[in-house]
């Protein structure tokens, strides 16, 4: 399945999960709460709704960022060190409003590059 | 507000909170550059040193002030926060005449800083006055009220509290307004105006307390000077404000400050001879009571 696919298939999921229609908001929830439990899939899946040129509805988002907090907040210590600058470059990114994000081997090497000729300005 | 405002204002916070968490767990050892960063983000464009403040902000009050973290990580950040203490102060003090948002996260942030930051930090630069001004401004008093009151507020040894005593100089001048808000007794008043009198009342009473443990030292040899907007009469003018008014929440702030005040043999025997009898014409109001029980009613029983 493509990324945009399966973003799509997550706003319509969130979408149910606040609806009225109980049968399927179950389903829709436990959808949800498997991409949360997949920490790699929840912190891809939180920057590239921000990433993508379509604008998702707020709940979306809500969601996406939620996904990303909560990787941080409980699965923090068993993340790859490369996801975790991933995660840092990125958030900086949507600090400073660049939705242009880079790939993942750019970010890796800005990152690299940084550290080895940062200076402390304290 | 609109919903579109509600969201950003969320998704705002919640970005700050995602870095806030990393830095409680990478920084400082394994993310040495994340002051650096915060600096770098916040002077790249007035929007993002929103999020610098505010992720200072919130490490601090969720480390020091809230303690949600280990023993040993909050001593790892603590002492770090400590080194930097200064050039973080400075830093967060440039951001003080920026837009409302930025100056209410700059004030926010100091506020947390002042918790735990040695207190001569924030006397060595004109941050002080500064925050004083800023209570003359609806939407900043009360922002810059927090911070005075935390600082107001502060303990430690006698030689690191000495410095709050310049706070009278700073709070009591002629031209400062927020001291007439308890002289000019209103029927209506807006929420707001009172909730920040009731936060003001706090920093006076702090005060007191300040100026009885220095001033009033039992060791003679410890005792500070009364500062002079304390002998010249203007503090008491302001304390018989605030006894005489209305509200009771005040008021209360007003009777405590004269009982400590008198333990700790403040007042000159002199000067009591001209201050009591002031003191009683303005609790008169308070001192007249009706009777709960007319002659009628207890007839009727």
């Amino acid at each position: 399945m493509s990324n945009f696919e399966t973003l799509q298939q997550i706003e319509s999921a969130v979408l149910i999960s606040v609806s009225g229609d109980v049968s399927r908001r179950q389903q829709a929830f436990e959808y949800l709460e498997q991409i949360k439990s997949n920490p790699t899939q929840s912190i891809s899946i939180g920057f590239e709704v921000f990433q993508s040129n379509r604008t998702f509805d707020p709940l979306v988002k809500h969601f996406a960022l939620q996904l990303i907090e909560e990787t941080i907040k409980y699965k923090w210590t068993s993340l790859e060190p490369t996801l975790k600058v991933f995660i840092k470059e990125h958030l900086w990114s949507l600090m400073t409003e660049n939705q242009t994000l880079p790939t993942h081997l750019k970010t890796l090497v800005t990152f690299v590059h940084r550290n080895r000729f940062e200076y402390f300005l304290f | 507000m609109s919903i579109a405002t509600d969201s950003n204002i969320f998704f705002f916070r919640i970005l700050v909170r995602c870095v806030c968490e990393i830095g409680k767990r990478e920084w400082p050892q394994q993310w040495p550059s994340f002051l650096n960063e915060l600096v770098t983000l916040a002077t790249s464009n007035p929007k993002s040193s929103e999020y610098s403040l505010l992720i200072l902000a919130y490490l601090v009050e969720d480390v020091i002030v809230l303690q949600t973290l280990t023993a040993v990580r909050k001593r790892d950040i603590q002492t770090t926060l400590l080194q930097h203490g200064q050039e973080l102060v400075d830093f967060i003090e440039k951001f003080l005449d920026s837009s409302t948002t930025t100056t209410s996260s700059a004030l926010y942030a100091l506020t947390m800083f002042a918790t735990f930051l040695p207190i001569e930090i924030f006397f060595t630069t004109k941050i002080i006055q500064r925050i004083v001004v800023l209570l003359q401004f609806d939407q900043h008093r009360m922002k810059a009220a927090e911070f005075l009151s935390v600082i107001a507020d502060r303990r430690g040894k006698h030689e690191e509290r000495l410095g709050l005593l310049e706070l009278f100089s700073y709070l009591f001048q002629p031209t400062s307004p927020q001291n007439d808000l308890f002289s000019s007794i209103q029927q209506r008043q807006t929420s707001d105006t009172y909730d920040f009198m009731k936060q003001y009342a706090m920093i006076l009473a702090a005060l007191t307390e300040q100026l009885c443990y220095l001033c009033g030292n039992e060791d003679t040899q410890k005792r500070a000077t009364l500062p002079s907007n304390f002998t010249n009469g203007t503090f008491f003018q302001i304390l018989l404000r605030l006894m005489q008014h209305p509200s009771i929440y005040i008021s209360l702030f007003g009777y405590q400050m004269w009982l400590q005040l008198h333990r700790a043999n403040i007042f000159q025997a002199n000067d009591l001879k001209t201050i009591v009898p002031l003191v009683l014409q303005a609790l008169c109001h308070s001192l007249v009571k009706l009777p709960f029980k007319t002659k009628e009613n207890d007839r009727g029983q």
